[in-house]
């Protein structure tokens, strides 16, 4: 027995239990388009930009976004210029580089791809491999974030863009809620948000995937036959916690479902609003002496990095 | 009982799954250890439903959604 889309009589492919709906690959589209609509009207400030840029790895989640973006942009009537950036992660950034460009290019976009191993000197497989010897101490997936957020705001100053988009999804939003609150980080927890307005020389950034789920936007791409990378980073296996509250909150989804998007409304729209400005004190920015960013020290957190780096690689 | 098969994706692995008479893509995703949050199951390339009933001896495509990237 087939089961039918609750909007016409078409075969449903995917069941969203918390709109308790069952959806044909057509209205499943429109429902995933309408909601991303919905979120980015709630960002005021993308009413009055002229240049956004899209941070596009390659995978479903990115894919996802650069195509709902490309669709608003036009009705909304900014230019959209995608960012790419080659990690150095082997075949894993070679595939997922590929697959950026190939969406571009299906529509028209302007990119700039960033080679971090041509452009800086050293990739995140020098990093997984020299970490140690550089003296870094943070994980890796935390030094790629340092980097990628380092690289975004670049591009984003130099281009004159308004606002960098990002394709953090539901289950990004909730695992940040699950972790901040298990470790009583309440300052991080009171960061995590939809929109955060730029800021001397940090360029705005909006999630506009912050309520469509991970399995949302895989089914967006398969239905849509959207080229994408399905590989998983191989330095992901690494974050055992992370895969922890995922799993964690996959399951109370499945009993309690909607629950997800419940936490991510209720903390991004009702709780973080209130509790931002009694626990998180805005830091100073000055330029970093060394390459002009904004940092809160006299040298930015990239520039140790690729200084430590350069070290290493050098005497190797 | 029923026979199934289910190939996993990540793992490029198939193997076979006995299941109750009428039992749904649920009861398989369940079966494999997952929750419906965590897989797509697909047949001849498109998505089902988790209250779809599995066929004997077809073949169902599981794919983990997570990509940590």
């Amino acid at each position: 027995m087939t089961i039918k889309c609750a909007m016409c009589e078409r075969r449903a492919v995917v069941k969203l239990r918390y709109a308790r709906l069952s959806l044909c690959p057509e209205h499943f589209i429109e429902f995933i388009e309408k909601r991303f609509k919905k979120t980015i009207h709630k960002v005021k400030a993308l009413r009055e930009v002229n240049k956004v840029v899209v941070a596009v790895s390659g995978g479903k989640d990115s894919v996802t976004l650069l195509h709902l973006m490309h669709k608003v942009s036009k009705e909304l009537g900014f230019k959209i210029i995608g960012l790419t950036i080659d990690l150095g992660i082997g075949e894993y950034s070679i595939k997922s580089v590929n697959k950026a460009i190939k969406n571009y290019e299906m529509l028209g976009t302007s990119y700039e791809i960033v080679d971090l191993k041509k452009e800086y000197g050293f990739s995140i497989d020098d990093i997984a491999r020299y970490r140690k010897r550089a003296g870094i101490r943070k994980p890796i997936c935390s030094v790629c974030g340092t980097i990628k957020r380092y690289i975004m705001n670049k591009l984003a100053l130099d281009i004159g863009a308004d606002a960098i988009v990002t394709g953090h999804n539901l289950d990004d939003i909730v695992y940040y809620i699950f972790s901040t609150l298990y470790t009583g980080r309440i300052k991080d927890l009171a960061k995590i948000s939809i929109y955060t307005p730029s800021k001397y020389k940090l360029v705005a950034k909006v999630k506009p995937l912050a309520y469509i789920s991970e399995k949302e936007t895989l089914l967006y791409v398969l239905l849509r036959r959207l080229p994408f990378n399905y590989g998983v980073c191989p330095y992901a296996k690494l974050r055992t916690f992370h895969e922890q509250i995922r799993k964690t909150s996959n399951m109370l989804e499945e009993k309690i479902p909607g629950l997800k998007i419940t936490y991510a409304k209720m903390f991004l729209e009702k709780i973080n609003p209130i509790i931002y400005s009694h626990y998180v004190r805005e830091e100073k920015l000055k330029e970093c002496k060394v390459c002009g960013m904004p940092t809160t020290s006299e040298i930015c957190g990239f520039c140790k990095l690729r200084s430590a780096m350069g070290k290493v690689l050098k005497n190797d | 009982m029923i026979k199934v098969k289910a190939k996993l994706l990540r793992e490029n692995k198939v193997t076979e799954v006995i299941l109750g008479e009428n039992a749904k893509v649920r009861d398989l995703i369940h079966k494999l250890g997952f929750t419906v949050e965590d897989v797509i199951v697909l047949k001849n390339e498109i998505p089902l439903v988790e209250d779809e009933v599995l066929e004997e001896n077809a073949e169902y495509v599981i794919m983990p959604v997570a990509s940590g990237g």
